[in-house]
Order: C-alpha cells, then sequence, then structure tokens
C-alpha cells in the first residue's frame, strides 16, 4: 500500500535507525496514524532490523567485511597498545623497570640518612678525639707537677743543694 | 538459526559499500555525521548507500509486510 501523501512522507528510514530529532519523530508518528502505506512502510523496516538484530548477539561475520575496510582498520593507539602494554613481554618489563625506578628512589633516600649518620659519628668521633687529647694533656700536666715535686722534696730531705 | 542464515544471505546481496554502512549503522550503532568521517565520504553518500542497503534487505527478510 502507498503512502496516501508522497510528498509529505516522513524519511521513515531515518526514523527506523534513530536519526530524527523528537519533533521529526513526532510528525512522522502522527502521519503513521493516518497513513497504512507508511505504517506498512515502517512495519517492514522494523522486521528487517529486527532481523538483522539477531546477528547483533553474534561475532559480526568477518568474510562481509576485509581486513583493508577502513571500517576494521585499526587506530594509531590500537597498534600501539597491541604492540606494547597488551605484549606481555613488554608488560613485565614495565613492571621491573618501575621495580628497579622505586628501589632508586628509596635507596637514594637511604643514602641520605646514611650520609647524616656519617656525619653525627665523624663529628661525634672528633669531639670524643679532643676531648681524650686534653685530657692527656692535663694528665701530663699534672705528672710533672707531681714529678717536678717529689724532686724538690727530695733534694730538701737530703740536703743537696744544687750547684 | 535459520533467521541467522537468511540475514547472512541478504548481507551477501550487498556491495561491499553497502555492507559497511549497515555494519557501522546497525551493529555499531553509529550517527550518520560519524559514519561520514569512518568512511571518508559526505552523509548524503552514507545514507544513500544505507537507505539501498535497507531496500534490499526489506525484500529479502520482510517480503511478507511488503
Amino acid at each position: 500500500m502507498m503512502c496516501t501523501a508522497p510528498d509529505a512522507t516522513p524519511d521513515w528510514k531515518a526514523y527506523a535507525l534513530g536519526e530524527l530529532d523528537a519533533a521529526a519523530r513526532w510528525a512522522a508518528e502522527a502521519h503513521a496514524a493516518v497513513c497504512a502505506g507508511c505504517r506498512d512502510e515502517l512495519a517492514a523496516l522494523r522486521v528487517t532490523l529486527d532481523a538483522l538484530s539477531v546477528l547483533r548477539e553474534e561475532e559480526i561475520p568477518r568474510r562481509i567485511g576485509f581486513v583493508s575496510d577502513k571500517v576494521f582498520e585499526p587506530h594509531w593507539w590500537q597498534r600501539a597498545f597491541r604492540l606494547t602494554f597488551a605484549n606481555p613481554t613488554f608488560s613485565a618489563a614495565c613492571v621491573v623497570a618501575a621495580a628497579i625506578l622505586v628501589h632508586a628512589f628509596v635507596r637514594s633516600g637511604d643514602a641520605v640518612v646514611q650520609a647524616q649518620i656519617d656525619a653525627a659519628v665523624t663529628k661525634a668521633v672528633a669531639q670524643v678525639e679532643t676531648r681524650h687529647a686534653q685530657e692527656r694533656a692535663e694528665m701530663l700536666a699534672a705528672s710533672e707537677l707531681m714529678q717536678k715535686y717529689a724532686t724538690q722534696m727530695y733534694v730538701v730531705s737530703n740536703g743537696i743543694v744544687r750547684q | 538459526m535459520e533467521l541467522s542464515l537468511a540475514v547472512d544471505s541478504a548481507l551477501r546481496r550487498l556491495n561491499e559499500d553497502q555492507r559497511a554502512a549497515v555494519l557501522l549503522k546497525v551493529y555499531q550503532g553509529f550517527k550518520f555525521e560519524e559514519m561520514a568521517e569512518i568512511l571518508g565520504c559526505p552523509v548524503s553518500t552514507v545514507k544513500s548507500r544505507l537507505y539501498t542497503a535497507l531496500d534490499v534487505l526489506k525484500t529479502v527478510l520482510a517480503p511478507a509486510v511488503l
């Protein structure tokens, strides 16, 4: 059955494919309500699209397309992803590299702490050595003084007079 | 299963450009403008290919309705 108003026939294919805006959709539905021919056309399109949808759940048959088709040509980032992060070897290498970097970073922190410890130890050792040297000097001075007094006492007690 | 074969057979009747248009629209859900960008042709060409393909598919898959 033909449309009763061929000049005002809505674009039923665009309607069935969801390409019409709300206003055009409303106008098309209003037309279909009064036009049996358009209702048949719309029903046929729906049956067709419903039939096509049975393949939606299945993998799209590759034989109806060709690898050379632009449709199936992967984007540059898809190719890059497949060659890199989708590759187990590359992913493993990335993990190892990341571990090495993290380890190096942590070790660099340890080195700073170790340098601070070394500086503190060096300072403490220097302070101890200075204190020991001072104590040795004081003991030596005290020893010399005692020896001097002992010599004077020996001289006095024995009546020795130095010429 | 029979319907799948019928659909497969109907799609074989289309040329490559028409099949690509059907795949992008019906199975991938792209808009006309997106399809034109993907296929590298004007929107009018996309619509022409798709509408012609739908006419062919309709005669095969919905003959009883017509």
